[in-house]
């Protein structure tokens, strides 16, 4: 019986091959995207890892500028953690945000981080957590040191002007090195600007304090001895956990940000493997009509039911077999692809080796074979049932004649039931949005059904056109397509199908549009909105800029309750750009300047970035 | 020629239809293709069924084969009682006891020569009897031709793996059905020779259905069939007194 189902598959490549081709897709989608995720998510646990490689024990305080009253770790307490037992060393630290311009002041490190840290060298000059490749650290007040990355890109070398923005008034400082670091957020794409300790002290908290301490162990002391010994140092507030336990924070976090992802790209995998059911069924129909006498003669020499149906599911498994092999080495690619299109994308993602997990292997082949039996399951069926007496007759079995009462009352009851949700979500207000969904899938599932029922009066009314742009042949069309309702209806759902989708998104894609648009104009009717990328205040000085730069007939801050942020705008909103904001604020430009569409009568449209402290004039 | 009214032999009798009756349809439309036929088919003869277009003769072979159901009457091969039996039962039944040759050779066009003749074996999960196989292919004369797929064979050839395996897996009886309608006179006469070889030399049971007098001249008896009733029966038939016989009822059906 497997020779027979192996040979009919070789048998009719050609027509497996859209079937194949559809299962394939499905199946690389979902094992592009489970090794995609495996080898995103492994690459960051083991930069996270990397990263806490040296650090025994952190301490994290919650301390920031604008807070007073939560103490810091200032340098007689770093001391009195140096000097303790079973310490080889302890690092200070404060960061915060820091933008570093290229030449043409545009922000570099387009990304989600762009941070500002000290620069802590130890006994030996060096700080552990950089590798210089040029230079060597800051050591006075107008230096700082770049990642590698970021000098690249902004073309610095040792010893060039470098301009900063950080909460405050932009400055200049000379580079002073280059360096390259473990550090995940600038392995992941973001910029990070090492200053002499005292600056970032006096930048971002207070001269003489740090916010965090890192500490490594002296050989043979553990983590947790030495988080003990160094806990009752602390100030109230502050935390000290062990490097592990951060690391293994710092992964759980990432996992749960790339489920995300997953979700999304699995649910592309899902629609994939719908419609290829929808062609794996039919495919698998035609080949049990054509095949009609072959398999009642299976039956008259004594194949029993089971063993016919078997036969062609066992050719559909052969067929998912095949699909699942080259959608998971298509999947492959797809997630190496998909990696090195992040990279071009300017999502920087840290090396690490493509993981292929037991998991994504076993949900390639578990969904490939199980979608393309599951499909011809319904066709199978119909082949146990052709008569053995079949054989005999010269002519083909003839066409089912079996009444469409029952597909008819399903597809019917499916639509109702899809329409009343529709409707019944629609008037439950927003909602109603997953009853409407609910229904939309229902009524779509029943109006597939109903196709057979539906092409006649469609092609009654196309019939008239047909008969008369194409004679006899239109009418012969016309007469084949409702002969056989059934196969009408198989051909037509395939189509039916992938138009709903190309429509599904091509609607969703404009309604997005749409709404974006009209959520700008509703809240803005400024020219132009600066704000800053870090999501931070701006700073007073660059609304005295603006004020008087050529051209601006008014600035107006814009300062949200509960948020300590100004957002000056040339003329005040209609309404406090809550939503706006929102909706913007991961756009990553140091000072942003948005044109409001609803000004575009008097001015030609047009979005653009500067860095903050420049002089900005306004385009006619 | 003698015409001798259904004669009881001595033999075992491999299938037997008794007041077998099948109708289609109902009321207006009621067409009756067999009404109340008798007929035995003993052990090691070979049996031609004839009867013009419509005479149910198809129809009778395909009930006694088990490939169709009847309305009323009893089937039996040897021992068992064919209208008892499940859609399961029945299939094992075909598979163990009855061999098929058709008209159009039903051949599977995926698998070779020697696939096609172990077929029924396969299904059945069965290993062939090596000896009994070889004996069968030597005498059809296919040893060179196993490897080959139906569509490299002759339509000769093609009837020839089908006797072969309608022979392999040694039935209780064969049925054919106008195994030679497809054939040249030729190769339709090669493949009558070894049905009735099978049938003197293996001691086969050889049920056929056909219309052609030369064809049913192969037979050691033939059955005539018209408006689905056993009309006439003709021992050691020859092709001219089965083309009297058949022009006399063509006759009778034209004058009444």
């Amino acid at each position: 019986m497997f020779r027979t189902a192996l040979r009919n598959v070789l048998a009719h490549k050609a027509r497996l091959l859209m079937t194949v081709l559809a299962v394939m897709l499905g199946v690389a989608f979902v094992s592009g995207t489970l090794v995609f995720t495996d080898t995103l998510s492994n690459a960051f646990r083991n930069q996270s890892a990397k990263s806490y490689d040296d650090v025994a024990v952190a301490v994290t305080t919650h301390a920031s500028q604008q807070d007073e009253k939560t103490p810091g770790v200032d340098t007689a307490t770093l001391e009195k953690i140096q000097a303790l037992d079973g310490v080889a060393d302890a690092t200070g630290r404060v960061s915060g945000f820091a933008g570093v311009a290229d030449a043409d002041g545009k922000l570099i490190g387009n990304g989600w981080s762009n941070t500002g840290a000290n620069f802590f060298p130890g006994k030996d000059g060096e700080d552990d957590q950089y590798a210089f490749t040029e230079g060597a650290g800051p050591a006075e007040a107008g230096q700082v040191a770049l990642d590698k990355d970021s000098a690249d890109k902004g073309d610095y070398r040792v010893g060039d002007p470098v301009r900063v923005a950080t909460n405050g008034p932009v400055k200049e400082f000379t580079l002073s090195g280059v360096f390259t670091t473990e550090d995940g957020a600038v392995n992941a794409g973001g910029s990070l600007v090492l200053f002499d300790t005292p600056v970032a002290q006096q930048l971002y908290l207070r001269p003489g304090v740090f916010q965090d301490v890192t500490i490594s162990a002296a050989p043979g002391v553990s983590a947790q001895q030495l988080l003990t010994a160094v806990d009752p140092l602390l100030p109230e507030d502050a935390t000290a956990e062990t490097g592990r336990a951060l690391a293994d924070d710092q992964a759980a976090q990432i996992e749960k940000e790339l489920s995300n992802l997953n979700t999304m790209l699995l649910a592309f995998a899902g629609i994939a493997l719908f419609v290829g059911v929808f062609l794996i069924a039919n495919t698998f129909t035609m080949l049990v009509a054509q095949r009609t006498r072959e398999l009642a003669l299976m039956r008259a020499v004594g194949a029993s039911r089971r063993q016919v149906k078997r036969s062609v599911l066992l050719e559909a498994g052969v067929v998912g077999v095949i699909a699942s092999v080259t959608g998971f080495l298509l999947g492959l690619g797809l997630a190496v692809g998909l990696r090195s299109a992040m990279g071009l994308i300017g999502g920087k993602i840290p090396a690490g080796p493509l993981v292929v997990s037991p998991t994504a292997i076993g949900a390639a082949f578990g969904v490939g074979v199980l979608v393309t039996v599951l499909a011809a399951w319904l066709p199978a069926r119909r082949a146990a049932k052709i008569p053995p007496v079949a054989a005999m007759s010269s002519v083909h079995a003839v066409a089912t004649t079996r009444s469409l009462v029952v597909r008819n009352s399903i597809g019917g009851a499916l639509a109702l039931l899809g329409a009343a949700g529709i409707v019944g979500g629609a008037a439950a207000g927003s909602g109603g949005r997953t009853v409407i969904a609910g229904g939309a899938f229902l009524a779509l599932i029943g109006v597939i059904v109903l196709i057979p029922l539906l092409s006649r009066p469609v092609i009654a009314l196309v019939r008239p056109l047909l008969t008369k742009l194409f004679g006899v042949s239109g009418k012969l069309a016309a007469q084949n397509a409702v002969r056989n309702p059934r196969r009408t209806g198989a051909t037509a759902s395939a189509l039916a199908i992938g138009l709903t989708l190309v429509t599904g998104i091509s609607v969703l894609g404009v309604t997005l549009g749409q709404a974006v648009d009209r959520m700008t104009t509703d809240n803005i009717r400024a020219d132009y909105m600066v704000t800053m990328a870090s999501g931070g205040s701006l700073d007073e000085s660059a609304l005295k800029a603006l004020e008087k730069a050529e051209g601006v007939s008014a600035v107006s801050p814009n300062r949200p309750s509960g948020c300590g942020r100004a957002s000056p705008a040339t003329r005040p909103p209609a309404s406090p750009p809550v939503t706006w904001k929102r909706s913007w604020r991961s756009k990553p430009c140091p000072v942003r300047w948005t044109r409001s569409p609803r000004a575009g009568s008097r001015s030609p449209r047009r979005r653009r970035s500067r860095t903050a402290g420049r002089p900005v004039t306004r385009s006619p | 020629m003698t015409t001798t009214p259904t004669v009881q032999r001595a033999t075992a009798v491999a299938a037997r239809a008794t007041e077998l009756s099948k109708v289609y349809g109902q009321g207006e439309t009621q067409v009756v293709a067999l009404d109340r036929v008798t007929v035995d088919f003993p052990q090691g003869e070979f049996t031609a069924i004839m009867g013009p277009s419509g005479s149910g003769k198809s129809t009778l072979m395909h009930c006694v084969a088990g490939l169709d159901s009847f309305s009323s009457g009893s089937v039996r091969i040897g021992d068992t009682e064919l209208g008892a039996l499940k859609d399961k039962q029945l299939t094992q039944l075909r598979r163990d006891k009855i061999g098929f040759i058709f008209q159009a050779f039903n051949l599977l066009p995926t698998l070779s020569a020697l696939e096609n003749i172990t077929l029924p074996m396969d299904i059945a999960g069965r290993k062939p009897d090596a000896a009994w196989l070889q004996k069968v292919i030597d005498m059809v004369g296919l040893a060179d031709r196993l490897k080959h797929r139906p569509t490299e064979l002759s339509g000769g050839q093609q009837q020839r793996v089908a006797v072969a395996r309608a022979l392999a897996s040694q039935p209780e009886i064969i049925f054919g059905d106008e195994p030679t309608g497809n054939l040249d006179s030729r190769a339709g006469a090669e493949v009558l020779g070894f049905l009735r070889n099978s049938v003197r030399e293996l001691g086969q049971t050889v049920v056929m259905v056909t219309h052609d007098p030369v064809a049913a001249s192969y037979a050691d008896r033939v059955i005539f069939l018209a408006d689905g009733a056993v009309v006439d029966e003709m021992t050691h038939p020859t092709a001219d007194g089965v083309l009297d016989r058949m022009k006399a009822f063509d006759a009778k059906g034209r004058t009444s």
